[in-house]
């Protein structure tokens, strides 16, 4: 018997001290930038794991006296580096990027699918490939992945696997961000100067994520240079921007900070003033990006980052006139403007060598404002003076403040643990309406203020589990709460993903998730507009919800360079909200009423009802070579059904567009030039037109009798549409032709680059949208808005090296 | 330099072309027309029912023009009591035809509509209990908007907690000068615990926020028209619906219709319609008036 447990005990010991751990984090060799999802893996045994949104990564393995490491990240040197693995070791990495005088290797875009149903953007590419006006744009390359599809032409507003464009979780370093457009929609908030990577998950999604139905666009930022001070610009068409990186305590302390305008505003525009018109429109954006970092010790680092930006669009005219012996001046301004702020303040501790620690205090706001001032000034003849002003201000606001814990624990090679809590506390202002009045008339009225606050609380475990080499899953658990009015919409929402890799690289997965969304967007156009109100859900209208199932094989050819995937997904939602018919933003409510102005609530001008989509992506991809790119298809359907919209009856969503396509190719021909090229084309999206038109007859009552009488003269007899089913007609399809050309030449401290953009390069005139000419019959015009349009900007990298 | 000016000029000038309309044919199915009736019958009032076709939108003609008219329809209207109502074609000759007799009882009213060629059209409307004006009262300078002081016009009445109501009211002023009763549209009011619409000066609401209450309506005229008011003596006639459901839902949706044409970005409006195998509105209602002398 005492042998026994001596064998025990001694296997106990011996197990217990076979396994050692080895943890460190992944930097990039030249800036100190830490590098996410970089794959380490041991040789020997395969186990690996996966560095993680700090660059932190931890592998517990069977000790020995020499283990290989395989570090390995597109765009990067594979390198492998040995170690003994006695006892628990810290072994941090610095990777170099691949070489660029290989023949065959060029830029290496980093659009492979690591697992299913997500996409990792190559910012490289985003710099070649042809844009709108020249403006790199994130949410634009966004729109060319499979399974994702634009809004309206040029607009930013993206909508993933049939959802609505406000279903989409947009985070900057861990914080929402609401309104990601500048210029109508035209452009994102993004600058991809500070941007280090993007992921968007479309599905499958970890249970760390939760808030929105569809998609996760989780976008992080550069630390900044921790080795050198560097920086870029660039001149442009519509605006220029710059960035400036490098360390302020090297090895410790690093910043980056970029800041973007248009000069329309504040240079073109009183030059034109100057020439002649004094009355011209003005608009103009800007944004600025910063982000600071401090490693206190070899265990903890924080980091302070924020964004802000703004566009604003005003008209301004001024008149005089004389009325007996006095003179008038007046001035009538509108004006529209609309801003994000975001900051994170994030403080990064290793607790032990397996266990990784991130807490945020984090702060959103997204503000709008409309309004319009007219100001008289009357000079009398007597030498007297009188002012009277009065205006009106729309204003809508959304606040987020929010702390979030999250705990990386790397138990074993087999299982990776994550867990963590979130809470926000929100602040929405939706809609308020502010009167003033002349100032001797004192009335300063506030009408429809309702701000709406709500606690949103979140709790996650979510466990990587590799069963076999072959074999390993995502599972995990999303807990929500969300507190609105004294009622409490909890949520429980499971998360499946299992990934089989079979012989030559072929991969199988499914996945299975549930989402809740508390808070919506209402939208008239879909195009990203700064109208579109963010709104709570409250007592009465409750929390969008779906259930999302996913399919996909995966197949790559290593040696040169190739992969594909298809993918197939059906998504049923519930409590998706769209405008009662005939509403417009303003509108008080579903009657226009008399000046009962902002009396009403949001929540009777929306109908509630029920979503399904279900569609099925393909994409090809070549990775190496002189010529990179992708072809993404998406043959989809997306519907909806509401009791009081349609009959009753089921209707296509809006941006139901059965066929999408993109090929998006770019080619090297040297080190100092390289051009783009992006084909789209997209069946049109669903409107409603009228089918028929019939007489109606205004009424009015006999003055003597009372009696309601028509009007005998047949002119004032009014005419009105029939429709047919909503959304029933197509758009025409949408395609256009996209290409840059970009030269370089490398300079004493840098590199300068030319690129020349031709954005729709055959001109076809795509639909923005379709009208029934007022007083016609078959009569429809179609307006759109971006014909042919060529650009160029200068772009420059420089480096400030101490000496 | 000069290359580069150029390059500038010519993008600058792609960059103005930057609004494009054109018009284009759209290959819309060919609906066949339908027999569209509008009448609104009242308790003791004339009656007139005004038919003709519908459009498709496929077709090539004229809107103006191009709506028939039915010169030749059999109408039956039929009361709660089973009286039976003839029609005839008006003087006017535009597809309107007038009822011989008048509805005398409350209650439900039915429509059928023959033509040679089309579907009968057939209907049915409420004339509802009427709601009786109590009082009318004046207030001057109650309220300031936009710069400019609202006196009030307060009808009292009293809604039947028995059913679900519809109303609509209107004001008329008598103009001495032309020996006639001319609408005046009011301009705001203050009832807030009311969703108030204002279709060609005559305002509708309905009973959900004041069921079974004795309720004052509030009207507000600009502080020149009640000047006007008090200068001319004028008499004001007050007139008080009370409709049925088909005709406060197909106004309201008429009104916003009306409010959002040539609007690209607001949501189509599909017009309320209570004619089967046709389209249109046929709808009832019974007034009370008074004429006050508040000044």
């Amino acid at each position: 018997m005492k042998n026994i447990y001596f064998f025990l005990l001694l296997f106990a010991i011996n197990g217990y001290a076979q396994k050692s751990t080895v943890s460190g984090y992944i930097s990039d060799a030249a800036t100190g930038e830490r590098l996410i999802g970089v794959n380490i893996i041991e040789n020997q045994t395969y186990f690996g794991t996966v560095s993680n949104a700090f660059g932190f990564y931890s592998l517990t393995l069977p000790s020995a006296d020499s283990v290989t490491l395989a570090i390995s990240y597109l765009g990067y040197e594979t390198q492998n580096v040995r170690i003994t693995l006695r006892k628990n070791n810290t072994q941090n990495i610095n990777l170099a990027t691949k070489s660029l005088d290989l023949e065959l290797v060029t830029v290496t875009p980093e659009t492979s699918t690591p697992q299913m149903s997500t996409e990792i953007l190559s910012l490289e590419t985003l710099e070649r490939l042809p844009m709108l006006m020249g403006e790199t744009d994130i949410l634009k390359m966004v729109q060319l992945l499979p399974g994702v599809q634009s809004g309206s032409e040029g607009s930013s507003g993206f909508h993933v696997r049939g959802g609505s464009p406000d279903q989409n979780l947009i985070l900057l370093d861990g914080v929402p961000v609401y309104n990601a457009s500048h210029l109508f929609g035209f452009f994102s908030v993004f600058n991809s100067d500070a941007i280090k990577k993007v992921k968007l998950v479309k599905g499958g999604f970890p249970a760390r994520y939760g808030g929105r139905l569809s998609s996760v666009l989780d976008i992080t930022m550069n630390e900044g240079n921790s080795q050198e001070w560097k920086g870029k610009g660039n001149v442009g068409l519509l605006s220029s921007k710059i960035m400036i990186e490098g360390p302020l305590q090297k090895g410790k302390t690093s910043m980056l900070f970029t800041a973007r305008t248009t000069y329309y505003d504040w240079l073109l525009r009183p030059v034109i003033q100057l020439i002649g018109d004094t009355q011209i429109p003005s608009y103009g954006f800007y944004d600025i990006t910063g982000k600071i970092n401090h490693k206190i010790s070899e265990k903890d680092k924080i980091y302070f980052s924020v964004y802000t930006g703004r566009d604003r669009f005003f008209s301004k005219n001024n008149s005089s006139s004389s009325e007996n012996g006095n003179k008038i001046t007046q001035t009538d301004l509108f004006e529209i403007g609309w801003g994000n702020i975001t900051s994170a303040l994030r403080w990064n501790r290793l607790i032990n060598e397996k266990t990784f620690s991130n807490v945020s205090l984090i702060y959103s706001q997204y503000q709008f404002g409309m309004g319009t001032e007219n100001q008289t000034i009357t000079k009398f003849s007597d030498g007297t003076n009188e002012t009277e002003t009065d205006a009106i201000t729309y204003n809508s606001l959304i606040k987020d403040w929010g702390v979030n814990w999250n705990i990386d624990y790397y138990l074993s090679p087999k299982h990776s643990l994550k867990s963590g809590f979130t809470n926000t506390y929100h602040r929405f202002t939706p809609k308020a309406l502010q009167l003033k009045q002349p100032l001797n008339l004192v009335q300063d009225t506030t009408f429809a203020n309702t701000t709406i606050q709500a606690i949103s609380s979140s709790l996650f475990v979510e466990d990587k589990i590799q069963f076999t080499p072959k074999l390993k899953a995502n599972i995990g658990v999303h807990f929500a709460n969300f507190y609105v009015r004294n009622t409490l919409y909890p949520s429980i929402q499971p998360r499946l993903m299992l990934e089989y890799t079979a012989e030559k690289d072929w991969r199988y997965s499914i996945s299975l998730a549930s989402m809740q969304q508390p808070i919506h967007l209402l939208s008239n156009t879909g195009a990203g507009l700064p109208t579109d109100l963010w709104v709570s859900s409250t007592e009465n209208i409750k929390p969008q919800k779906a259930w999302q199932v996913a399919a996909g094989i995966f197949k790559q050819w290593k040696n040169i360079g190739w992969s594909a995937s298809i993918e197939a997904y059906y998504k049923d939602m519930n409590n998706v909200i769209e405008y009662a018919e005939g509403i417009d933003f303003l509108e008080d409510g579903p009657e226009t009423n008399l000046l009962q102005v902002g009396t009403q609530s949001w929540e009777d001008k929306v109908e509630v009802g029920q979503g399904e989509a279900y569609g099925a992506e393909f994409s090809l991809r070549k990775e190496t070579g002189k010529i990179t790119g992708w072809l993404a298809y998406t043959h989809s359907y997306s519907n909806r059904l509401f009791e009081n919209l349609n009959n009753g009856n089921p209707f296509p969503y809006k941006y139901d567009r059965r066929h999408d396509l993109s090929i998006v190719a770019t080619y090297e021909f040297s080190k100092k030039f390289d051009m783009g090229f992006n084909w789209i084309f997209s069946s049109g999206h669903a409107i409603t037109l009228p089918l028929e038109s019939y007489r109606v007859n205004p009424t009015s009552a006999n003055p003597f009798t009372g009696a309601l009488q028509f009007n005998g003269n047949v002119i004032n007899h009014g005419v009105v549409n029939g429709y047919m089913e909503r959304n029933g007609f197509k758009m025409p399809n949408y395609h256009r032709l996209d290409l840059s050309f970009n030269f370089y030449k490398q300079k004493k401290r840098g590199e300068r680059i030319w690129s020349i953009s031709i954005y729709n390069a055959y001109n076809r005139l795509n639909p923005y949208f379709i009208q029934l000419n007022s007083g016609a019959q078959n009569s429809f015009s179609q307006t759109s808005i971006f014909p042919i349009l060529p650009s160029f900007s200068y772009k420059f990298n420089f480096s400030i090296a101490k000496k | 330099m000069k290359s580069i000016i150029q390059i500038l000029l010519f993008t600058f000038f792609c960059f103005l072309i930057s609004n494009c309309t054109k018009p284009i044919e759209i290959d819309l199915p060919n609906i066949a027309p339908k027999l569209t009736v509008n009448s609104f019958v009242g308790l003791n009032d004339s009656i007139f029912v005004y038919i003709n076709l519908s459009q498709s939108k496929a077709s090539e003609n004229k809107l103006d023009t191009g709506f028939v008219v039915l010169d030749t329809a059999i109408i039956t209207m039929t009361d709660a009591v089973g009286n039976t109502v003839e029609f005839e074609e008006t003087y006017w000759k535009g597809g309107e035809y007038r009822g011989f007799e008048l509805i005398q009882n409350s209650g439900l009213v039915t429509i059928q509509v023959e033509t040679e060629d089309y579907e009968i059209a057939t209907a049915t409307a409420t004339i509802p209990t009427k709601t009786i004006i109590d009082t009318v009262f004046h207030q001057d300078s109650v309220s300031l908007f936009n710069d400019e002081y609202y006196g009030e016009i307060q009808i009292n009445f009293r809604d039947n907690p028995n059913e679900v109501n519809y109303y609509a009211v209107e004001l008329f002023e008598y103009w001495n000068s032309k020996n006639t009763w001319e609408i005046r549209s009011p301009s705001q009011s203050t009832s807030d615990d009311l969703i108030l619409f204002n279709h060609f000066g005559k305002v509708f609401f309905n009973d959900e926020t004041i069921n079974g209450q004795a309720y004052t309506l509030k009207l507000g005229y600009g502080s020149d028209v009640f000047n006007n008011w008090k200068i001319n003596d004028a008499p004001l006639k007050i007139v008080l619906y009370t409709i049925d459901f088909p005709y406060f839902e197909y106004t309201k949706d008429l009104n916003k219709a009306f409010n959002n044409q040539d609007n690209p970005f607001s949501e189509p409006t599909i017009i309320y319609s209570n004619i089967n195998d046709g389209v249109g509105i046929f709808g009832g209602y019974v007034i009370d008036s008074m004429v006050v002398d508040l000044f």
